[in-house]
């Protein structure tokens, strides 16, 4: 690949992202990011179901880029108030609370959340350009693939999908197994013939995946805030001096560039994301301080560190889902559901048939990066006073949007009950300790997965070895099998619990 | 964690559930041949899947604190013969044999208490009314009439609820409801009543 074919690429898309309508869409996605990112309660994955419906007014570029502006600009939300008020928006600026807090206490609040920032910032421009350079070379590799190795890959997603779950595995291979059941009912597309429709008309196109993902998110999530008794206390601390000091600068930007590369190759795995990309760069500052026993009373080093990780691996992990069309994680099964509401099938042709969209999105994930650090700044004072909006009214707003939301999808009363049903199971899921995540993502790839079998099967005449002789194929269920293997090993799945409790 | 047998348990029986029910019902979608498979082929492999995995967390629960799960076993004794004898018997007295997933709705239910007492109860059945309320009203009874019912009951949710701020933030909502999404978004909803729906047949004359 050349640098001019780089280059090429690059104006193209900041020809999309610099027009005013996209700016403005950009602006809207990272400001929404951030305002659920202040929200504990309000994650990006139920938000991002809620706007799907919303999304079909716009154009597939604007859909994509704010869609895409709420998942990073809710990590910088998260870790707002995770420094001021020791209140983790998101799951994962959770470890960022532990030093970031202290900081705030001491007085030093101002130079953690800028630290935190430019950790952030630093850390989004060299993942957009991780995403660039790894892009073509990755879908040129995707555009040889077989219906056989398609199918391997899937069955390796969601392998890596329970792996990297939290809590008990069988419990994931399970949700897996259920959502692909519950992704089948509808027509099949094959053979014509209806399943698990019980004669009702409505369930002839199956359910739609932003109703099972507005239920099991947006649902599950206002049930168990309401259930859940913990009080808000807003503790408000003044924040003086944003500038850090150049020792600060010093101390932060060795952990800025680990956490960087350590959460850029965490995200391109699938079910990585964020959350595990922070911890594990917590875990790695800690172990590599010449004081790690300050660590937890104030150390910007465990500020710099995971706020750099998550940004990066919320960045990189586009990267699947881009040029494979395969989502890592609920976020990007979010981006997907975007896409096909748009009508685009995600894959590795989106970016020959689609380059405007594809590049476009992708600059303007630099330049809502940008837009972040110049929001967030001067506007912390007004994101905290937003955490005085009362639950009890939060959540009768979101209701009510979850519902007109997917009424407005096809004007069908009947939807909104389907809804109904799976905020019910998901809530069931909350309380059974099971994540619905893999759930989700086997509901996206059940489908999927039946017709690339069925197109290897009719390649290879019904011979199912297929799968196997393949090389490609073969090595992606090999990866999977080990990755199995690994979790199931006892000694190793005792140092993975460890990790998630840490 | 201190329930964690009693939702292994609990997670199995759903699993195993759901998979034996999809078992039952795809048992006549056709399997076609390796070179062109049927329709019936993944759901057959998923079912079994999903039973296996089910019948695995029950051991594991069953395993880890027998006398947790023990107590669960009158519920699922009781709901199972209700449910047998519907599923057999119902045919022959004329009635569908789907009325046996009453019964063991009612169980997972009573199950769910028992095995993980302290559910919320009271946000589950509200957000779910109010959620049912918005599908079925919405056609016939306007925008207005159905965001009052459905915000009022999700309101009834939660104890923490002060109806004096409720009102208020009702009236906003109302104004931005059919403000945004009505005459912004201009969808194809009535602002207003437009009939008495069917299901309130005994206000019709």
């Amino acid at each position: 690949m050349g640098f001019e074919e780089t280059w090429h690429h690059l104006s193209l898309g900041f020809s999309v992202a610099l027009s005013m309508q996209n700016l403005f869409w950009c602006f809207i996605g990272v400001l929404i990011g951030t305002a659920i990112g202040v929200l504990p309660g309000v994650g990006p994955t139920a938000t991002m179901a809620l706007l799907l419906p919303i999304t079909y007014f716009l154009t597939p570029e604007g859909a994509l880029i704010m869609l895409a502006g709420i998942y990073y600009g809710a990590q910088y939300g998260g870790s707002t108030t995770a420094i001021l008020v020791n209140l983790p928006g998101e799951a994962s600026s959770v470890v960022t609370a532990l030093d970031g807090y202290q900081m705030a206490r001491q007085g030093r609040a101002g130079p953690a959340l800028a630290i935190s920032a430019i950790g952030s910032f630093f850390a989004g421009t060299v993942a957009t350009c991780a995403i660039v350079m790894a892009a073509p070379p990755l879908t040129r590799l995707a555009q040889q693939f077989a219906p056989a190795d398609y199918f391997s890959l899937m069955v390796l997603g969601l392998v890596l999908a329970v792996v990297m779950a939290s809590g008990s595995i069988v419990k994931a291979i399970g949700m897996v197994f259920l959502g692909m059941l519950l992704g089948l009912i509808g027509t099949d597309v094959n053979t014509g013939n209806t399943r698990f429709t019980f004669g009702i008309s409505d369930l002839f196109d199956g359910i739609g995946f932003v109703i099972v993902a507005m239920g099991l998110f947006g649902m599950a999530e206002i049930i168990k805030n309401l259930g859940d008794n913990e009080r808000r206390d807003l503790v408000s601390s003044k924040v003086s001096g944003l500038m850090p000091t150049r020792e600060d600068f010093k101390r932060s930007w060795p952990p800025i560039v680990r956490g960087t590369f350590l959460g850029g190759l965490l995200g391109i795995l699938p079910g990585g994301g964020g959350v595990l990309g922070s911890f594990a760069s917590y875990a790695l500052e800690k172990k590599i301080s010449p004081t790690p026993e300050k660590f937890g009373k104030g150390e910007i080093e465990g500020v710099a560190g995971p706020e750099s990780a998550n940004n990066a691996a919320a960045q990189t992990s586009f990267i699947p889902m881009l040029t494979l069309g395969i989502p890592s994680n609920a976020v990007m099964a979010m981006m997907i559901g975007g896409m096909m509401i748009h009508g685009i099938v995600p894959g590795p042709q989106v970016m020959d048939q689609k380059p405007d969209l594809f590049w476009g999105m992708i600059v303007s994930m630099w330049i809502g990066n940008a837009m972040l650090v110049i929001l967030n700044l001067p506007l912390i004072g007004i994101w905290v006073k937003m955490l005085l909006v009362p639950y009890r009214l939060l959540a009768i707003a979101i209701l009510f949007f979850c519902c007109i939301g997917v009424y407005s999808l096809n004007n069908l009363w009947s939807e909104v009950l389907f809804m109904a049903m799976f905020g019910m199971l998901g809530f069931i899921f909350v309380r059974l300790d099971c994540e619905p995540a893999p759930l989700l993502l086997g509901y996206l790839l059940g489908p999927l997965m039946e017709v690339y079998m069925r197109r290897a099967m009719l390649l290879s005449r019904g011979d199912a070895l297929v799968f196997f002789q393949r090389p490609l194929s073969l090595a992606f269920l090999i990866i999977a099998v080990i990755a199995l293997a690994v979790v199931i090993f006892p000694n190793i799945r005792k140092a993975r619990e460890e990790a998630f409790q840490e | 964690m201190k329930f964690r047998a009693g939702q292994d348990f609990a997670t199995g029986m759903l699993f195993a559930l759901f998979g034996a029910a999809a078992l039952y019902i795809g048992a006549d979608y056709s399997m076609g041949t390796a070179q062109r498979p049927g329709t019936g082929v993944l759901p057959h492999i998923l079912s079994w899947c999903l039973v296996v995995t089910g019948l695995v967390l029950i051991l594991q629960g069953v395993i880890a604190e027998s006398k947790v799960v023990r107590s669960a076993l009158p519920t699922i004794l009781i709901s199972s013969l209700v449910a047998a004898a519907l599923f057999f018997g119902g045919p022959v007295i004329g009635i569908s044999e789907a009325w046996a997933t009453l019964p063991v709705v009612i169980g997972c239910l009573v199950m769910m208490e028992i095995l993980l007492p302290g559910t919320a109860w009271r946000p589950l059945a509200a957000v779910t009314i109010a959620t049912v309320v918005f599908g079925i009203a919405l056609d016939d009874l306007g925008l207005v009439i159905t965001m009052i019912l459905t915000l009022t009951i999700c309101a009834a949710g939660t104890p923490e609820t002060r109806w004096r701020e409720y009102f208020m933030f009702l009236a906003l909502m109302l104004v931005l409801g059919v403000g945004t999404f009505v005459l912004l978004l201009g969808m194809p909803i009535p602002i207003w009543p437009v009939r008495i729906p069917h299901w309130l047949f005994f206000l019709q004359r």
